[in-house]
């Protein structure tokens, strides 16, 4: 059994595995407290190239934030200053600004500069975590260019009441302290899930731009998070429901200094409260979804006697959609959207402001053989700036275990804040980056005998024209123009084979992603763009046995240029993880303690030019979960 | 120890009964992640070449500000070539950040790095690592005494000129200058520090005793002077550059003219000033070789090099060399004007050989952000 869980727990809802029919995929998925609305992602991440993170990785990574996590997974590239520092995702190629993070379908994205920092978000707070590679700007927007990271965080729908609490302590003094209640009852549940976090982060380093080269203990890279969040959800009536989440945190950081350079003691200070309302109603074959969001994120930067900055953002979104199920043969839907972002910071004059109204169509359907969607957008921004994108995919099933997809949209980024209001360097005449993305890949899923096989092979093509850069202009100043262009492409493969032999269970999983993302004008025309390794991967072994797991996993990333001349680099790097873990029962209660080690052949490796990353460390934890 | 792990999980796998393709394909796996192994660590043991300093042209490339990428380039006129990242090359190591200027004293070479607050000390011979000073405040340019003793200029703390002990590549006293010391040039026994405003303004020469090592006296000059050369007479010619306020949104609210003047050393005297331009503020100054003509322009942004004999009473109104140079220096053995280019700080920049005349000769690629060109003999 415990294959098909977990399989299926990783693919419910969003890969309906071809080894059985879809009906008992989505049987399986409901079993597992799946939604049974399903979102946006899961309607149409057949056609487009989504990458489930299984659910049990997210387990393991539950005491880490999400950048690690995602940094597990092949095909993502996360930029990591270190511990302490700022994180952020490149997906195919494209930069943090084109990777939208949603949450529960709400863009996350800073309207400032267009990132999200993922060294602060705890990956505890997330029930499924998904990697959609390639864009698609009709379905998703501004900001999905390269891809698009889907977090969700569901109430817990199951009547009684569930308890579990995680306490984690690691090398450079990392502890880690989670708590997650859940209560249902008849049409009502609440989840509430707390944490706190601190590292020291004095871990040993070797200073290689310092004469001599000695091994120094980082000074200057402490770190302290903590953050609440509340779910409720309620079944008005049996064919309407409202769900309601807030999440608070706040977070304290010191950055590590880079190597070579003078050591300064900068601090972050980050808080964010993000509020969501979602109402659900069916009637007959339409169904209604109408959601509200509020979220506000406040970051103070401190550089004692350089630099002392303040930055506030406050968005307002809401959004209306209908669906029209035409039975068998599709559905049609059709959405409205209202955004209204604020910022406030020592960088802009005044307070500017932007209103962002969208409407989008789509038209799916569905044969035995072959199923697919159409979808336009239309964006109106500050009754200005208008893109018009559509995307349309496809999905045919030639075989049961076998389908084949493909993928055409086109792709925007609005730009950010800084790029338009930044005091007096900032250009409010940008216009937004456009472009397309498509995407054609190739899925296996097979369930022999006791053995599951999965087998993924895509490849993409992208182009983004305007691209924003920083261009120095008259008197000393810089200025972000529409001056450059982007091709993208490149292939991802994935592998994961798992194997029962009674109560053994063994498995692996391989990723390997390969990507051109090349400069296309200018005197970079060519080169490859900073940070973007061609070659990186992953890969893992399993074993499985009463209880016990044992896994290996194994990270590469190519080397990867430090800037557009395409002479500096920064080399190329793996490292690996060992986890050990025991699980067991004890009437009400499941009791798992684990063990890992990171970068376990203590690699000396650095992500960002000159930031080192830590060597050999230890986690050790104790979960404790109590069902009623 | 690699292996020992890999092999174990690879032999477990192969003592499975019945290996059907899955197990194959999890052995694939295993090889995968044993393959990938392979590239793993990096021999990072010292390089054994060496780079003179001698019949070179040593240019500082600032690098981006906060990137830590500033680099050495060396041209070699004797074999028309430029070496780039020497430091890295010979020392195995990244220099710093914001590579501001280079100093000599005895056989050593002092590569100030303004944004990592040290100097690294090399043999000037081969560019190999002697020391670093660490934790000096915002370090700007190193003029020689002796061959044992060296001025450093620091922004840092309100304005400090520091005294390097080059025997023991230490800092033993500091002496409290002006705001913004930057350029030094010593005449008549005395260090004349140009106080150049710094993050802010300032509008004076300290004049130090380099005997005692105390401020003597302090001239008044015009706004934020930056460069000092001296000239066939043994006359001190100082550029200001003239301040600009700006708002808070970085908009010009006012500017003062930048300004050329000459002193006397001996008496401290202002004997000569000249306006260049109300709304034009150059940055560098440099002689020919017979010390009778003086160029001055370059900053960023800042179009021309223009030529002045120090006879004149007026500016010519066309640059000797029109473009947008970084910075510029004139190569005291043949005359010839060195003009950099850094268009942006993300890719290499360029250095241009030009005639005295402002006859372009060549063009060569140097690191990211050239500033200035130095001649070490």
């Amino acid at each position: 059994m415990l294959v098909e869980v977990f399989l299926f727990s990783a693919l419910s809802g969003i890969h309906p595995g071809p080894p059985v029919p879809d009906k008992e995929v989505v049987d399986t998925a409901v079993t597992l407290k799946e939604v049974v609305i399903q979102n946006r992602l899961q309607r149409y991440s057949r056609e487009l190239s989504v990458q489930p993170i299984f659910t049990k990785d997210i387990k393991d990574y539950a005491q880490a934030q999400l950048d690690q996590l995602l940094a597990s997974q092949g095909g993502i590239v996360v930029n990591t200053y270190g511990p302490g520092g700022v994180s952020s995702a490149s997906i195919r190629g494209l930069g943090a600004d084109h990777t939208a993070v949603l949450w529960n379908g709400f863009n996350i994205q800073s309207p400032m500069d267009g990132g999200v920092n993922l060294a602060i978000l705890p990956t505890s707070f997330f029930d499924q975590v998904s990697i959609q590679y390639g864009g698609n700007g009709a379905l998703f927007g501004s900001g999905a260019l390269g891809g698009v990271i889907h977090l969700e965080s569901k109430p817990d729908t199951a009547q009684g009441i569930n308890f579990s609490l995680l306490q984690t302590y690691g090398s450079f003094g990392k502890w880690f302290t989670g708590a997650n209640v859940s209560a249902g009852f008849k049409r009502m549940s609440s989840q509430t899930r707390v944490f706190y976090t601190e590292a020291k982060n004095d871990f040993l380093f070797h200073n290689t731009a310092k004469i001599g080269k000695p091994y120094e203990h980082q000074v200057n890279a402490n770190s302290a998070s903590t953050g609440i969040m509340q779910n409720l959800a309620y079944r008005i009536k049996p064919n309407q429901s409202i769900a309601a989440s807030v999440w608070y945190q706040n977070n304290f950081s010191r950055p590590q200094p880079m190597m070579g350079a003078y050591t300064n003691h900068e601090s972050l200070k980050w808080t964010s409260l993000r509020n969501a309302l979602v109402w659900n109603a069916v009637a007959g074959k339409f169904t209604t979804t109408v959601k509200g969001g509020y979220f506000y994120d406040q970051n103070i930067y401190d550089n004692p006697g350089v630099e002392h900055s303040n930055h506030k953002f406050y968005v307002i979104t809401s959004e209306a959609e209908g669906t029209y199920d035409l039975g068998k043969v599709g559905s049609i839907e059709t959405g409205l959207i209202y955004i209204n972002e604020q910022a406030k910071s020592t960088n802009y004059a005044g307070r500017p402001t932007r209103d962002r109204g969208a409407g989008r169509m789509a038209y799916r359907f569905n044969t035995h053989y072959l199923e697919g969607f159409a979808s336009i957008r239309e964006e109106i921004v500050s009754s200005e700036q208008n893109p018009f994108t559509w995307s349309a995919g496809v999905r045919v099933k030639p075989m049961k275990s076998i389908a084949l997809r493909a993928s055409i949209s086109k792709i925007y980024r609005l730009p950010t804040f800084n790029e338009l209001f930044w005091s007096s360097w900032g250009n409010p005449d940008l216009q937004p980056e456009k472009g397309y993305s498509s995407d054609a890949g190739l899925e296996v899923n097979t369930l022999l005998n006791r053995t599951t096989f999965r087998f993924v092979v895509n490849a993409f093509n992208s182009h983004v024209d305007d691209w924003i850069i920083w261009m120095p202009v008259a008197g000393g100043k810089w200025s972000p123009m529409n001056i450059n262009k982007v091709w993208s492409r490149g292939g991802e493969m994935q592998l994961s084979v798992s194997h029962r032999m009674g109560k053994l269970n063994v498995g692996g999983e391989g990723a390997f992603s390969y990507n051109v993302t090349t400069s296309n004008s200018g005197v970079t025309r060519g080169n490859q763009l900073p940070y973007v390794p061609k070659y990186s991967g992953t890969s893992s072994l399993f074993a499985e046995y009463s209880g016990f797991r044992i896994k290996y996993s194994q990270h590469f990333s190519g080397r990867r240029f430090i800037n557009d001349a395409n002479v500096d680099y920064v080399d190329a790097y793996t490292v690996a993880s060992l986890m050990v873990e025991k699980e067991f029962r004890e009437h009400d209660f499941n009791i798992r303690s684990f063990m890992r080690i990171d970068n376990i052949w203590n690699t000396e490796y650095q992500v960002m030019n000159n930031y080192p990353m830590p060597l050999r460390y230890f986690e050790f934890g104790i979960g404790i979960n109590f069902t009623k | 120890m690699v292996s020992i792990l890999q092999n174990n999980l690879i032999l477990t796998l192969y003592r499975m009964k019945n290996r059907t393709l899955t197990q194959k394909l999890l052995l694939g796996l295993g090889v995968l992640a044993a393959f990938s192994f392979a590239s793993c660590q990096k021999d990072s043991s010292q390089s054994s070449v060496a780079y003179p300093f001698s019949n070179s042209i040593a240019i500082a490339n600032e690098g981006a500000f906060g990137s830590s990428n500033a680099t050495l380039s060396l041209y070699y006129p004797s074999g028309d070539n430029v070496v780039n990242e020497v430091f890295k090359k010979v020392n195995n190591r990244p220099l710093g950040d914001v590579f501001q200027s280079i100093g000599f004293a005895g056989d050593k070479a002092f590569l100030v790095l303004n944004g990592s607050n040290k100097i690294e000390i090399v043999n000037a011979s081969s560019c190999k690592e002697v020391a670093t000073i660490e934790n000096i405040s915002s370090p700007r340019y190193v003029t020689a005494l002796s061959s044992s003793k060296a001025y450093v200029s620091l922004w840092g703390d309100g304005g400090h000129v520091a005294i390097i002990d080059v025997a023991t590549n230490s800092i033993s006293n500091t002496i409290k200058v002006g705001t913004g010391p930057e350029k030094m040039v010593i005449a008549s026994q005395k260090l004349f520090v140009a106080n150049s405003g710094g993050w802010g303004t300032d509008n004076t020469i300290s004049v130090v005793n380099t005997q005692t090592d105390v401020v003597d006296a302090t001239i008044t000059v015009g706004d934020n002077p930056k460069d000092m050369v001296l000239d066939k007479n043994g006359k001190l010619w100082v550029l200001c550059a003239g301040n600009i306020v700006y708002d808070v949104n970085y908009n010009v609210v006012s500017e003062t003219p930048s300004m050329l003047e000459r002193i006397n050393p001996s008496t401290n005297q202002i004997e000569f000033s000249i306006t260049l331009g109300a709304t034009y503020h150059p940055a560098h100054l440099a002689v020919n070789p017979s010390g009778d003509v003086l160029y001055y322009g370059g900053d960023y942004t800042i179009a021309g090099i223009f030529s002045f004999s120090i006879d004149a009473t007026t500016t010519m109104s066309t640059p000797l060399i029109n473009d947008s140079f970084y910075g510029f220096s004139v190569n005291p053995s043949n005359g010839e004007i060195i003009g950099l280019l850094a268009p942006t700080f993300t890719q290499p920049g360029t250095m241009n050989r030009y005639t005295s005349d402002g006859t372009f000769i060549k063009s060569y690629t140097v690191g990211i952000g050239p500033n200035s060109a130095y001649f070490s003999n």
